[in-house]
């Protein structure tokens, strides 16, 4: 079957597969009508009308000045590209106003006036606005845009999306918003949007305020017109007569009751709610608690943040600067005696040090790094005066930290670093990775790995120490789960795990790995099949068989081969290349591990037992619930309640049947089973749901109990020992939502105990990774030509001919053009996170236009590399 | 208001009950009944023809031959068919989906040789897997950078929406909307502000307020059907959202 390049989707401009259901682009399908009203309210933008914006193809051909490079964000008030200026290449931030604002009557005065009067301003704190008007649509229909700076950071969500902002943080960024205000306020310019996603800071750790006054010009935009047609929930709560402004969270009393009618003390108060939520990570409840309470802060920041908050403008800070004045006299007696910097400098370095870390996806929660900023000598300041052996050893003590590196990185780049030195640096590095992680270094090296590919490109490092270091990284592997069986039973699963470059690449080499034997009792098993990694994973489990082992002990060893291949030749095979043609082997090694297969008889029991109250799972705050939910379904017509266990390291593995109880009635809610894994730090179960038919409003806690049943465990042999107690967990509070409200409202038990966190329980943090996204602050397709032409298709699916968009609707006829004009062959770019539909699209229209070598190749490397993409390519089929 | 607007395809009340996730889904009856009625093998028929695609891509995805592939999907459900295999489902895992991608690789690894051993077909009903099909669906689906895993998971997620658009194409066709149907499925993918009323009225030869309340209908026919769809796969109790987010995030992948 082919594809039709022709057939595109109509809202995304994605081309269509054959296979697309009922000839519907998937991805539009789902997301036009499935978005939950979970995706909403996590968006920040409940608040808000969502609009949509026009398609981008509809886009490109209006700013023929711009080069569109990516879809920075959307919400309320339109969407927002980067985009280059072609004539001056400057970066820019191209917003583009929904087009449903811009028929309203009397917008287009307003929108020049306001606008006009936005462009004055210019104040380092302020997104400095460059240009500002309208195109013409197709039908006609005016597209109102703004031309911004281009600010490269993140906004204060992204931040906050990684936990709680430290203090100093927050200290070093209030003053600075501070400044921005007072300086619009004095242009007589309010705001009336200050939230955190408004509140931009850059790599340097600057903060900029960005959207100011663009509330007023989109605010009074008519409610959508279609009647009698279901809107999406959050259209129709944000409708205030008419009147869209501002984001309830943050806003005023004053402007919630009259939101045409405010001055700046509205801007105060809607910092006041972000200074809240930076300082304890929630939102200010009805019955406003002193910061203090909830965090340990200096209990002074407390009056600050509450007068902020007044509710009457009156009693708030009539200036923005006064603010800004108390703020800064806190930090500044707060500044530590006898250290030989200040402390708002100090708060900066930690902004910037989340910001660098969120750029290479790294997240600075841990206690090891809290400790590291502490450390007078760990900053970059005090670094630079510091002798080179002593910069080595802070780094060492902080690997994960950047300043240490970036100070070698200096050093080496003017000469300072002798062969020697670095000779023991790289000693050094390896001997603290094999004692501190003996199964492999797991977290990203950023710039660790700038520093050591420079002395690679420099031919500073020999072919020794580039394998010693590779090694130490990848670690020895280990059997995770336990090789238990009964007898009679076929096959154990053995699950073996190992650090692997596999998707991390060092030197121009990555490192493979795969199960080359496994011996049970000295003796070579049969592997049924070649089993690869799964990088996900960064291990394997394969099934072994055992039918025919009597009961008893027997030493298990896993053999896991590991290869050294350049990282162009790994390029062109797949995680399931079986291990005989992987490419280009420079060298390779086996690493083992081994274990004990334990073989039970059909009446053993493979757990033992375990009962010492000290080992309590719950006394020893390992396993927790931080409160059960009600919600309605079925529009109130039944309830649903839901909780999830909050569990780290717990002593002894826990498998049990989950009940729960509400007033007189007993729930049963499934099994829950824990165990710890030597990296595991914590996490939370999947939820538990029991539906009710009814419950007393009176009930404000419930007890979950956990009876024991080691059935999981026993079938899955991930331990050797079980806790044999029932667990009662009680006084858990109960959190009901109110199913009259919109958007779920709380209304029983104390509203503090929405966010409260559950102590002991940190998230684990590479969950937190995982989920950390950088809101598309990424490389962009950086398009070079490699002979013949270069295609690059970007992840939003803009196609780019030898670096120029070109519309899709003009595709065919431009590959025809090009063929015809002697070109033979193409090579077509992916990013990472491009959609194949859209690659293999333009591939059948290349072929379709008489092109004979049509290649394909995806940027290998995740963004933030800044150099152009790979050259390992795969030949298409 | 027009006449033309008070078309509604199927019944809307029968459709508000099967939301509860809580009734019996296709996946709990087989559960429950392991293999032993027929209610429930005919249940696991149809989930095994509505699903075998998503396994063949996994199978292929694992570089497995087109033939090979063919042939290992069949004879994995012939045996999941033949074999007390569902009594060993593991009701608190629950899903449908994780129960068939779970069984298939322990088959793959373990049964697989043993069956191809065994001369096939033996008695056993041969679903009708269409190879050539199966292989060009296979070529044209997913970005070659997704692992089987994900391209098992991707093809899930499209067999799901491919359900349920068929089912709601087969209510319209039912009800002799056949042609509405062509008209405004169109406008599933189109946001609000996009959808051109007045066009798909003159098409449909109906008023434009016609137009705007058969779009709503089909939307939130729509909706229905898929949750209804996604809750077939899923046990008495389990998250329909957070599964109905996973198959979208697993689409989105490309």
């Amino acid at each position: 079957m082919k594809t039709h390049p022709n057939k595109t989707c109509p809202q995304c401009g994605a081309l269509l597969l054959p296979d697309a259901p009922a000839g519907l682009c998937p991805v539009c399908v789902m997301a036009m009508n499935l978005a939950t009203p979970t995706m909403l309210e996590e968006d920040g933008a409940a608040g808000h009308i969502r609009f949509e914006p026009p398609a981008l193809e509809e886009i490109i051909p209006l700013f023929q000045q711009l080069e569109i490079i990516e879809l920075l964000g959307r919400g309320g008030m339109g969407v927002v590209y980067k985009a280059r200026q072609k004539k001056i290449d400057r970066l820019v931030a191209l917003k583009i106003l929904p087009k449903e604002i811009g028929g309203t009557a009397g917008f287009a005065d307003r929108f020049v006036r306001e606008a006009r009067a936005l462009g004055q301003l210019n104040h380092p704190n302020i997104v400095t606005l460059y240009e500002f008007g309208h195109v013409e649509l197709e039908g006609g229909e005016p597209l109102y845009y703004f031309l911004m700076e281009y600010v490269d950071g993140l906004n204060l969500r992204q931040l906050q999306g990684n936990g709680r902002v430290e203090p100093r943080e927050a200290l070093a960024i209030v003053p600075q918003i501070c400044d921005a205000l007072q300086y619009a306020h004095d242009q007589g310019i309010v705001h009336r949007d200050i939230k955190p996603e408004n509140i931009l800071l850059d790599r340097r750790g600057s903060v900029k305020v960005a959207d100011f006054g663009l509330a007023k010009i989109a605010g009074s935009v008519e409610s959508p017109p279609p009647a009698g047609v279901d809107e999406p929930i959050s259209n129709r709560q944000s409708t205030v007569g008419n009147v869209i402004l501002g984001t309830p969270k943050y806003m005023s009393p004053e402007q919630i009751e009259a939101p045409g009618n405010v001055d700046h003390r509205a801007d105060i108060y809607a910092l006041g709610v972000v200074f809240y939520q930076m300082l304890t990570n929630e939102m200010p409840s009805k019955e406003l608690q002193p910061p203090s309470k909830k965090v340990r802060i200096d209990v002074r920041l407390d009056e600050v943040v509450l007068r902020a908050l007044e509710e009457k403008p009156d009693r708030r800070y009539q200036q923005a600067s006064t603010m800004k004045t108390q703020v800064e006299t806190i930090m500044e007696k707060a500044e530590p005696k006898g250290r030989g910097f200040k402390f708002a400098v100090m708060g900066m370095a930690a902004v910037v040090a989340v910001l660098l870390g969120l750029g290479l996806l790294f997240v600075a929660t841990d206690p090891e790094q809290a400790v590291a900023q502490e450390e007078p000598l760990n900053t970059p300041h005090a670094l630079k005066e510091a002798p080179t052996e002593l910069v080595i050893e802070v780094g060492l003590k902080n690997m994960r930290t950047p300043w240490a590196w970036q100070e070698l990185e200096r050093r080496f780049e003017e000469g300072q670093l002798s062969d020697q030195q670095i000779d023991r640096f790289v000693d050094a590095l390896v001997r603290q990775w094999e004692s501190d992680s003996p199964n492999g270094y797991h977290f990203p090296l950023m710039s660790l790995e700038v520093l050591l590919t420079k002395f690679s490109d420099e031919e500073r490092l020999s072919d020794e120490q580039k394998l010693d270091l590779l090694t130490a990284l990848q670690g020895a592997p280990s059997v995770q789960q336990l090789p238990r069986v009964k007898q009679g039973d076929e096959q154990v699963d053995v699950f073996v795990q190992w650090r692997t470059m596999h998707e991390h690449r060092l030197f121009g080499l990555v490192m493979l790995s795969r199960i080359a034997s496994i011996l049970i009792d000295g003796k070579s098993v049969e592997l049924l099949a070649d089993y690869p990694i799964n990088p996900k994973l960064m291990g394997a489990e394969m099934p072994i068989p055992v039918s025919d082992l009597k009961p008893g002990a027997y030493p298990l060893e896993v053999r896991v081969l590991t290869a050294w291949v350049e990282e162009e030749a790994a390029a062109v095979f797949s995680a399931d290349t079986k291990t005989a043609d992987w490419p280009v082997v420079e060298k390779q090694w086996i690493r083992t591990c081994s274990d004990t297969l334990r073989v039970f008889s059909p009446d053993e029991t493979v757990l033992a037992p375990v009962d010492d109250p000290q080992l309590d799972p719950v006394t020893a705050g390992a396993l927790g619930v931080e409160s059960v939910n009600i919600n309605s379904i079925k529009n109130g017509a039944a309830l649903i309640a839901s909780f999830k266990f909050a569990i780290s390291k717990v002593p002894v593995p826990v498998s049990a049947d989950v009940f729960l109880t509400l007033g007189d009635q007993t729930y049963p809610c499934g099994t829950q089973w824990a165990y710890s894994k030597e990296q595991q730090s914590g996490y939370t179960s999947q939820a538990k749901k029991v539906e009710l038919p009814r419950l007393d409003s009176s009930i404000k806690t419930a007890m979950i109990t956990l009876k024991y049943n080691p059935e999981y465990l026993e079938r899955n042999s991930m331990a050797d020992s079980v806790w044999s107690r029932d667990i009662v967990l009680w006084d858990v509070p109960v959190v009901r939502y109110d199913p009259d409200l919109p958007g779920s409202m709380l209304v029983a038990a104390d509203p503090t105990d929405l966010q409260r966190p559950v102590k002991g329980f940190a998230d684990d943090p590479r969950q937190q990774v995982a989920g950390t996204s950088f809101g598309g602050i990424g490389q962009a397709p950086e398009p070079t030509s490699q002979g013949g032409l270069t295609i690059t298709v970007s992840a939003e699916g803009v196609v780019y001919i030898e670096g120029q968009p070109c519309p899709l609707d003009r595709l065919d006829g431009e590959l025809k053009r090009l063929a015809d004009s002697g070109k033979d062959s193409v090579l077509v770019r992916a990013e990472r996170q491009t959609s194949y539909r859209y690659v293999s699209g333009v591939m059948a229209a290349c072929k379709a236009a008489g092109f004979n070598n049509v290649i394909f190749s995806v940027k290998a490397s995740e963004a933030g590399d800044s150099d152009s993409l790979p050259t390992d390519t795969k030949e298409s089929r | 208001m027009e006449t033309g607007s008070s078309f509604q395809p199927d019944s809307n009340s029968a459709a508000d009950g099967r939301e509860d996730i809580f009734v019996t889904t296709r996946w709990t009856l087989i559960q429950r009944a392991g293999d032993s009625s027929s209610e429930a093998r005919r249940a696991l028929e149809e989930v095994c023809r509505m699903y075998w695609f998503p396994l063949y891509a996994y199978v292929r995805r694992r570089s497995y031959s087109p033939e090979d592939a063919e042939d290992l999907t069949q004879a994995f459900f012939a045996h999941l068919l033949e074999h007390g295999w569902l009594k060993n489902a593991d009701r608190d895992k629950g899903r449908l989906r994780a129960f068939l991608i779970t069984a298939l690789k322990r088959f793959m690894a373990k049964e697989w040789r043993k069956a191809s051993a065994r001369k096939r077909g033996g008695g056993i009903a041969n679903l009708s897997i269409n190879a050539g099909l199966a292989e060009g669906r296979y070529e044209a689906g997913g970005s070659p950078s997704l692992d089987a895993e994900a391209m098992f998971d991707r093809q899930w997620a499209l067999a799901v929406l491919d359900a349920t658009l068929q089912r709601l194409e087969a209510e319209f066709a039912k009800a002799g909307k056949a042609t509405e149907f062509l008209v405004l499925k169109e406008t599933l993918v189109l946001t609000r502000g996009a959808i051109d009323y007045a066009e798909i009225a003159a098409r449909l030869k109906m008023s434009e307020g016609a137009a705007r309340v058969a779009t709503h209908r089909l939307r939130k026919r729509f909706r229905q059907i898929y949750r209804d769809e996604v809750a077939e796969t899923l046990p008495v109790g389990a998250n329909l959202d957070e599964e109905a987010r996973y198959l979208a995030e697993s689409l989105a992948k490309g």
